[in-house]
């Protein structure tokens, strides 16, 4: 009873130790999400559910006893997502657009397992982002919510309020993503086959390489080869991806093995993309809860496109501007190729090749370090001189 | 409020991963992550693909393969949906030919945004060879052999299914 009275009292202690700007931060995370799930869905059609014979119609246990919607209801379930990841980009009634991408979302991604193929990865996105944030104050900064308070004469949320109350969903997230990794080490050590089979990774990246090349498109590169017909290299690739996903969960415990790790996590997946052809691009609407997105925007956001104006906007325009804005884009999503290309980047990136536009960026990132002691010792120096 | 808010926190935070490890990762969407934890990969010496020819009705040609039926986001996947309606409408029994084909044209025309005028149903072969970069050369199939060649039928998608 003492023993989990102390965990207890452990747990609250990480759960709620402030966090540098993070009202902020969460505010910024909602619109990074917000852009990234609707990127995300321009590379898909749920209309093509329509089409598929209903005898592949095998659903989830949440979808027993259901038959496949009619006609063009998966048209119309994502009209309504696109409308309500429209609202919660501009934070306008924050939480309910939040319960709507949870519930639309997820029900899409549940009709495409029940039809086509058990969904994932894109569970990360549809389901557990909206599950945690569903209880989160991401709408109290960067939002039409925030202005129409401030319009209202309530106290408005400061984005460098370091409160733990701002932050702990993407804390819970945190561990889920840590639990998912572990059941990946978990189950390759459970079949055995990683630990015993000297050869597995070698002709899985072997045959994977040329598999992915010919299912997904995606090219095979020199390196793949080399490393899987090398016996030493393959065995280290073999125990360091079992090492990394079973380490993983030390992110729970350790702040310095939470910079490490996730500064090699988007290192992993750039191999695994480059080696492979597994991209996993929609562990990044996860990954994108723990940056400090305030710290980011303060440093690199020019002042020239912040939208002050906004802020002089009567209370009816901003409230009308949003839903009109959301509606009209959920209208367009699926009857004109507009709002896709816009929100698709006018597919410059693809699965495929998202991660090694972002790894210029991560590899900034992971070398900052380095600079921030050199700079901090140079200036040093000069205090001292 | 802060220990309602608190009680709020402890409780998600703790349920839904407990949910997921409770499980056993047995059921969507608390899955565990187990794929490629096992399976058979040595690598063949020889790789065999479908290729649709598709002629619309403008006549113009589309080369279609199961990754271009479904935009499946998961595109570590082995396209299987496509692979099935491809392998079941084009080497199926002619009972499931029957059934299955209509589904397929209607998938192309979704896909093409077009009138679907004939269909030829080709296998490639390819050599693997890891000595050289790249280990398939896809303009050189080492077998090129026309399965079928066919056109749309009046017939209605089979109520039987539908």
């Amino acid at each position: 009873m003492h023993f989990l009275k102390r965990l207890e009292s452990r747990y609250v202690r990480w759960l709620t130790r402030p966090e540098t700007n993070a009202a902020g931060r969460m505010g910024l995370y909602r619109i990074v999400y917000s852009i990234f799930y609707l990127w995300f869905l321009s590379h898909l059609k749920f209309d093509e559910l329509r089409l598929v014979p209903a005898s592949q119609w095998k659903p989830t246990v949440i979808l027993r006893g259901l038959s496949p919607l009619p006609g063009m209801s998966y048209a119309a379930m994502e009209m309504l997502l696109v409308t309500a990841l429209i609202l919660l980009l501009l934070g306008y009634k924050t939480r309910i657009a939040t319960l709507i991408v949870l519930v639309v979302g997820f029900g899409l991604a549940s009709f495409r397992t029940g039809f086509l193929i058990q969904e994932r990865t894109i569970v990360l996105t549809a389901f557990y982002v909206p599950l945690f944030m569903l209880w989160s104050k991401w709408g109290a900064t960067y939002s039409v919510d925030a202005l129409l308070k401030q319009k209202q004469g309530k106290v408005v949320v400061d984005p460098k309020d370091s409160s733990w109350r701002y932050i702990w969903p993407a804390r819970g997230l945190m561990i889920v993503l840590s639990i998912l990794f572990l059941s990946a080490a978990v189950v390759k050590l459970m079949e055995m086959s990683w630990l015993v089979e000297p050869r597995f990774v070698g002709d899985f990246v072997l045959s994977k390489g040329v598999k992915s090349n010919l299912t997904n498109g995606f090219p095979i590169h020199p390196l793949g080869p080399y490393i899987g017909q090398n016996n030493i290299l393959a065995m280290s690739a073999q125990y360091t991806v079992l090492l990394f996903e079973a380490a993983f969960i030390l992110v729970l415990f350790h702040r310095i093995a939470q910079a490490i790790i996730f500064r090699l996590a988007p290192i992993f997946h750039s191999f695994n993309t480059l080696l492979l052809g597994i991209p996993f691009t929609s562990i990044l609407s996860i990954y994108a809860a723990f940056p400090d997105w305030q710290n980011l925007y303060e440093r690199f956001y020019p002042p020239r496109l912040k939208l002050n104006g906004l802020a002089k906007l009567p209370a009816f325009s901003l409230r009308m501007g949003a839903v009109s804005l959301a509606v009209l884009v959920g209208l367009l999503w699926n009857t004109t190729p507009i709002p896709r290309h816009l929100f698709g980047l006018f597919y410059l990136l693809s699965y495929q090749t998202l991660w090694f536009a972002l790894l210029p960026f991560i590899l900034l990132w992971v070398l900052s370090p380095l600079w921030q002691r050199t700079n901090s010792k140079h200036l040093a120096k000069r205090e001292h001189l | 409020m802060e220990i309602k808010e608190l009680q709020l926190a402890k409780y998600i935070t703790t349920a839904i991963p407990f949910v997921l490890i409770a499980l056993g990762g047995s059921l969507w969407p608390f899955t565990w992550w187990d794929m490629y934890a096992s399976g058979e990969y040595r690598p063949s010496s020889e790789v065999k693909r479908l290729e649709l020819r598709v002629l619309d009705s403008a006549g113009q040609q589309h080369i279609l393969h199961p990754m271009d039926l479904y935009t499946l986001d998961d595109d570590t996947s082995n396209q299987t949906p496509g692979h099935r309606l491809m392998q079941t409408a084009i080497t199926g029994t002619a009972e499931q030919q029957k059934i299955y084909r209509p589904y397929l044209i209607k998938q192309i025309e979704f896909v093409t945004d077009a009138n679907v005028e004939q269909i030829e149903a080709w296998q490639y072969v390819w050599q693997v060879d890891f000595e050289q970069h790249p280990p398939i050369n896809l303009e050189q199939p080492i077998q090129t052999v026309l399965i079928d060649r066919f056109k749309p039928s009046p017939q209605p998608l089979e109520s039987s299914i539908r």
